[in-house]
């Protein structure tokens, strides 16, 4: 038996006692940021030099297509009802000032999930010296709702950053400190 | 097995269960906390074949049981298909645990909680909220033999008659990281061993009963007199015949690797072992049945043993029942067939104790099943034609359980209802049960 038959089996013994809970569900909740090489979840930004209008970096990839095996269920018995996102991550400034673009990307397996819109964007301003912690909440998204239907997805992560446009130079580093899908499951037909 | 005859087999381990479970289909009883009430005379050597010899007590009745909980079981069959949106593994075992002779006035709340599943890189648990009960901390035992009413004859004080019994029980264990895992929630480990053992075991006879029941020593000897004070003793020895045999030993587990999601594979470990026998396999055994009661001065106890040594000789087939490693299918393999088998019946104890203060009548007993000791206590009021009880018991989970009830007589003919709390149900929750029934009073 393969190792992923244990989340089957205890899924399935989930939803043996699930039914006859009336209208309660079988919920999910799966620690993205667990699957993610811990080297890839911190990374310093900068330098970026002070520069009128500021300079931006672009969208760079700082998690690339990494696969995530889900809870797999019997998908005759249950259907994903909602799914929401909790998105995190800790800013360290150094130096300097300026912005900063988290983006979270999610695909079925068959996609590159950098060709799909990003189900979270957390938007950070920079302050030299200053240690910020951001969060964001997406939930009610039916295409988020649709990938968690399936046994496994993808997931990339970008990063981007604008320097300031006066001053010292932006430093700084970044730190995933959340990623967590919550996945609300019922019973077909209920 | 269609859907048919799962649901014959269900009723069948209903009727089995419920007697095994301590539920009383006697109104009077049921009104009476379940206390066991021989009233002297065949009817009630079952519970002590030295009731056998003692006069009827003055007031008694036959009764008959209407199982009114029937009605809305047919009106509202259970669905045994799991995809369909109605079917309810709780409502399920509940019936199998609480058999739906008698109406369910409150039946256990249904599990309220929502399921979560937390899952990460390495990381699983399983949280299941109040539905968490259903996995007791110290396993799961239920059992009973039940003995059907006697038929025959008797000549001064012997007596023979035929009979049957039935014998079922189960012992379902979870071992400390599952039970941990399913009822604390506690996440899954690393190299750790998950296991549960279930055995599992039923078997009916047919008995040809031949025994001894008289007065030792008797104030009256008038077996019409009101005073019945004496001390009684009788034996009653039985041949059996068996009839069907079944017994399945099956243990299941996996153990987990160094990671608990790595690509090597967990081996998921199954193993039955079961005997089973029909009618033509069935072979003959005996047992034996004593009991003694002493009756002075309006107090009665008797004490009472049932199946002591009891035994049938079967010739049984024996399989094997593994997982194919290479396949994943669980398939049975018959190792042996006509092997020679002795079963036991389980013996089982009864001490019953009444008195009347008055016109109020105090009964109590305590019996000794096969897993587990219950205590019962009633007491029963007559106003003109009506009768008023109550009772409570301590059950086999060590709960206390509450009961009243009424009974109206007109002439020989008596209608009775009862209410009692109960806890036999998957979430171990308080229902409260009504059986009613009729009496023809002697």
């Amino acid at each position: 038996m393969r190792s992923g038959l244990l989340k089957l089996a205890v899924s399935a013994t989930a939803l043996a006692l699930l039914a006859g809970c009336g209208d309660r569900n079988l919920v999910i909740a799966v620690d993205v940021l667990s699957y993610l090489d811990p080297t890839v979840t911190q990374f310093a930004f900068g330098p970026l030099p002070a520069v009128p209008g500021g300079v931006a970096t672009g969208e760079i990839a700082v998690v690339k297509d990494v696969h995530i095996n889900l809870v797999e269920r019997p998908n005759d018995l249950t259907k994903v009802q909602s799914v929401s996102l909790q998105f995190g991550a800790e800013v360290r400034d150094s130096t300097g000032s300026g912005a900063d673009t988290l983006r979270l990307y999610l695909s079925d397996n068959a996609t590159d999930p950098l060709t799909t819109p990003a189900v979270a964007t957390l938007p950070v301003a920079l302050v030299a010296g200053q240690v910020d912690t951001v969060n964001v909440n997406v939930s009610g998204d039916q295409r988020l709702a649709d990938l968690f239907n399936g046994n496994s997805l993808r997931m990339s992560a970008t990063n981007s950053a604008r320097g300031p446009a006066s001053g010292a130079d932006l430093n700084g580093r970044l730190k995933f400190t959340k990623i967590t899908a919550t996945v609300i499951a019922g019973r077909k037909g209920l | 097995m269609n859907h048919r005859a799962l649901a014959a087999v269900t009723l069948l381990l209903c009727a089995l269960a419920g007697s095994a479970s301590g539920q009383s289909l006697n109104a009077r009883r049921t009104g009476m906390g379940g206390v066991l009430l021989p009233g002297g005379g065949s009817g009630s050597a079952a519970v002590n074949v030295a009731y056998q010899a003692v006069p009827s007590a003055p007031g008694s009745s036959y009764d008959l049981p209407l199982p009114i909980g029937l009605l809305p079981l047919i009106n509202d069959p259970p669905v045994f298909d799991v995809k369909d949106p109605k079917f309810n593994v709780y409502d399920l075992a509940n019936k199998l645990y609480n058999p739906p002779w008698n109406l369910q006035l409150v039946t256990p709340k249904t599990p309220s909680s929502d399921i979560v599943i937390s899952l990460g890189r390495d990381y699983l648990s399983l949280q299941l909220g109040d539905i968490a009960n259903v996995f007791p901390e110290h396993g799961s035992k239920f059992g009973g033999v039940a003995h059907f009413p006697a038929v025959g004859l008797g000549l001064r004080n012997f007596f023979a008659n035929v009979s049957g019994l039935t014998h079922v029980e189960n012992d379902l264990n979870l071992n400390e990281p599952l039970l941990a895992s399913l009822r604390n929630g506690e996440a899954f480990k690393t190299q750790t061993e998950y296991g549960l053992t279930d055995d599992a075991k039923g078997q009916a006879a047919g008995a040809l009963q031949a025994g001894w029941a008289g007065a030792l020593t008797r104030a009256n000897r008038d077996n019409k007199a009101h005073d019945r004070s004496g001390f009684y003793a009788g034996a009653r020895v039985k041949l059996l015949r068996g009839l069907a045999y079944g017994e399945s030993r099956n243990r299941a587990g996996f153990t987990t690797g160094d990671t608990l999601f790595s690509s090597s594979p967990i081996e998921i470990d199954y193993l039955g072992f079961t005997r089973t026998a029909m009618p033509s396999d069935g072979g003959w055994g005996q047992g034996i049945d004593a009991g003694v009661v002493w009756i002075a001065r309006g107090f009665e106890i008797g004490v009472g043993g049932n199946d002591l040594s009891s035994r049938i000789k079967w010739k049984v087939e024996e399989s094997v029942v593994q997982r194919d490693s290479v396949t994943g299918n669980v398939s049975s393999t018959v190792t042996a067939q006509g092997v020679p088998y002795t079963s036991e019946i389980p013996a089982t104890y009864v001490v019953t104790a009444q008195r009347r203060f008055g016109g109020t009548l105090v009964a109590a007993d305590a019996v000794r099943g096969i897993f587990d000791t219950t205590f019962h206590v009633g007491a029963e009021q007559w106003v003109g034609p009506v009768a008023l009880r109550a009772g409570g018991s301590l059950d086999g989970e060590q709960q206390i359980q509450y009961a009243g009830g009424v009974g109206l007589k007109f002439g020989r003919i008596g209608a009775d209802a009862g209410v009692a709390t109960n806890s036999r149900n998957l979430s171990r929750q308080r229902g409260l049960e009504l059986c009613v029934g009729l009496a023809l009073y002697h």
